[in-house]
């Protein structure tokens, strides 16, 4: 009969705060990054040069093709005999996690902005305002409440690609878990905790895009209300 | 109606314009000229380029050959889309689908382009915005979202967004395609008071009597080429096209103006009289059907109309179609029908009352099947009067909702 022991588990609390503050680290610089790049991504994509648009098209579908273990296994034993730079597994790890995320970021975002019919661009041009100012004053805010609530879904996703991370021995949550069951052989009460602690980080975040499509989702019904009247 | 003296210089002069859409040739060889304070409505057969030829106006499709002038600067094949923004800030544009922005309120959406385009300050951007909203009846709405406004209140406020900067030339795509039967009449009244105003238009519509009661000129597209330019009433009653002809024919009724208006459930009635029995709930199909006499569809209201009419010492000549029995009844029960002759050539049905050329027509239904019958007033002083009449019970009615 196995014995529980999860005493051990306040003994190591260190070990498993530090991990998670790794875990956050990783998730907020990958969050950051992979948001811009997105963005970014998603307005040359509508670039006229045809070059441009077809690379990230290509990118877009490569990143979301591949699994992002191989991705990151690839960055981080590839890269270097290419390039001759051996970054920090942390690295790696971010511009894998960001570059993953940018691809989802950057559809998702052309989604919402595609999303808005035409005649709200065409409107604002019709009253004899530049792109620019019809862009930012009429499409970007109505694009973030389309936008808002699946980003949140895409960042809850990538705070757990983070546990890959473990593989190349960054010393986020679940490797220092791993570290530590090798010391303790109490696997059972660490993984729970190891469980226990990504669900207190995500959590919140799962309430907070309940929030968004319960804030956003119902002035889309609404607009979708007026789009069928105006149809 | 009131004659209007225009300057000569056009407001909106179109030349030779050509437009294709890939290979689909959409608009071949158009030309034509709008003076200042003029109302120019496009008519046409689906797919024969109005909406598109509307759109050049302002460049919202470029043009590939010929060239726009408009509001004094010049559309041409070669336009910058950076130059349109100065031109587009002086043309209006109300279009089928409202296109307000969801997320401002109303008048947050009046006052976006006077404040970022003319860069008028806030205060006094709201001002002008309360005043054009009181033009269009919903000052009480002005914190409201588009999305809790009906699409006859929505249409409107549109309307008074494109106003909001003072356009000198205002296009109109459709406004009341997307609005339900009963919603339009709020829009065309809007539209009929800028056309009074002085206001220079070019119109899109399938309404034909709205088109008969605000056009200067009409014109007919056909197949991307200007078919004809009359005037209104040479439009309906002197159409030399066969095939025209067929076109106003065939205008579905659910294109007509119909107005339904409290106290007046046995009939409707708009500005200009379309006089027909309205029981609770029954088909809203005016043009080409069928009902029955003018005079038992007003119900009570007849004895109104009547007193009015010998008040204001109105005759009448009727002009018949063709006489069904019931006709032939009415003519004989009301002796004061004195000029009455059939029409040997049948226009097949192309209205319901006119005031054109201070002339007023009146259409009556027979029963089911039976040719339409018509009264005619030839006496511009009274067919003034009866205008007149007919503006009071507009202004007095209210649109039920």
């Amino acid at each position: 009969m196995y014995q529980w022991n999860w005493g051990i588990l306040f003994s190591y609390l260190p070990v498993f705060i530090e991990g998670a503050l790794v875990t956050l680290e990783v998730t907020f610089v990958v969050v950051c990054a992979g948001t811009l790049l997105g963005v970014l991504l998603a307005f040359l994509k509508r670039s006229d040069n045809v070059v441009i648009s077809f690379l990230i098209k290509l990118y877009i579908q490569l990143f979301r093709a591949l699994p992002t273990l191989v991705l990151l296994i690839w960055i981080f034993y590839v890269t270097p005999i290419f390039t001759g730079w051996h970054m920090s597994p942390f690295i790696a790890a971010s511009i894998t996690l960001s570059l993953h995320l940018a691809a989802f970021v950057a559809e998702t975002v052309r989604a919402g902005f595609e999303s808005i019919p035409r005649g709200q661009y065409e409107s604002g041009l019709a009253l004899g305002m530049s792109s620019a100012q019809v862009t930012l004053r009429i499409m970007t805010p109505q694009a973030i409440r389309n936008i808002l609530p699946n980003l949140i879904g895409l960042y809850i996703t990538e705070l757990k690609n983070s546990s890959l991370a473990s593989v190349i021995a960054v010393g986020e949550l679940l490797h220092r878990s791993n570290i530590l069951i090798s010391e303790t052989f109490r696997p059972l009460e660490v993984y729970t905790a190891v469980a226990a602690m990504y669900l207190t980080m995500i959590l919140p975040l799962i309430y907070l895009a309940h929030l968004a499509e319960r804030h956003f989702g119902r002035s889309d019904a609404q607009k979708n209300l007026s789009n069928e009247a105006g149809n | 109606m009131l004659k209007r003296i225009y300057p000569m210089k056009p407001v909106i002069s179109v030349q030779h314009i050509y437009k294709s859409f890939g290979k689909l040739p959409v608009l071949k060889d158009v030309s034509f000229e709008v003076l200042p304070g003029q109302v120019v409505v496009l008519l046409g057969p689906s797919g024969s380029g109005k909406t598109t030829l509307l759109r050049c106006l302002n460049n919202l499709v470029s043009l590939d050959q010929g060239r726009i002038q408009i509001a004094g600067s010049e559309i041409t094949p070669e336009a910058k889309e950076a130059d349109m923004q100065f031109l587009r800030r002086k043309i209006g544009m109300v279009s089928q689908s409202f296109n307000l922005w969801p997320h401002k309120t109303v008048i947050e959406n009046i006052i976006e382009a006077p404040m970022r385009v003319l860069g008028m300050n806030r205060d006094e951007a709201v001002k002008e915005a309360r005043k054009l909203l009181g033009q269009v009846e919903l000052e009480d709405k002005e914190a409201e979202y588009p999305q809790n406004l009906s699409g006859g209140q929505q249409q409107r406020v549109a309307i008074a967004r494109a106003l909001a900067l003072k356009p000198e030339i205002l296009l109109l795509d459709e406004i009341t395609s997307a609005l339900d039967p009963e919603l339009v009449g709020s829009v065309l009244r809007t539209i009929k008071l800028l056309a009074k105003s002085g206001q220079s238009m070019v119109v899109v519509t399938h309404y034909l009597s709205f088109a008969m009661q605000i056009a200067d000129k009409i014109l007919f597209l056909d197949g991307g080429t200007l078919a004809q330019q009359s005037s209104p009433s040479d439009f309906i009653y002197a159409q030399p096209d066969q095939r025209i002809r067929e076109f106003i024919k065939n205008i579905p009724a659910r294109s007509q103006e119909i107005n339904v208006y409290e106290g007046h459930a046995e009939f409707q009635a708009y500005q200009l009289g379309t006089l027909k029995r309205f029981p609770d709930g029954s088909s809203k199909n005016v043009v080409g059907s069928s009902g029955d006499r003018w005079f038992e569809a007003m119900g009570e209201h007849y004895e109104q109309y009547e007193k009015t009419r010998i008040e204001k010492k109105i005759s009448w000549r009727m002009i018949m179609y063709e006489e069904s029995s019931l006709d032939r009844d009415l003519r004989l029960r009301h002796p004061e029908l004195n000029e009455y002759r059939l029409i040997p050539n049948n226009l097949e049905n192309p209205a319901n009352f006119y005031v054109i050329k201070e002339v007023v027509v009146i259409q009556i239904f027979g029963k089911p099947g039976d040719e339409p019958a018509v009264i005619e007033i030839n006496n511009p002083d009274v067919a003034k009067s009866y205008q007149n009449y007919f503006n009071l019970l507009w202004e007095q009615s209210t649109p039920v909702k």
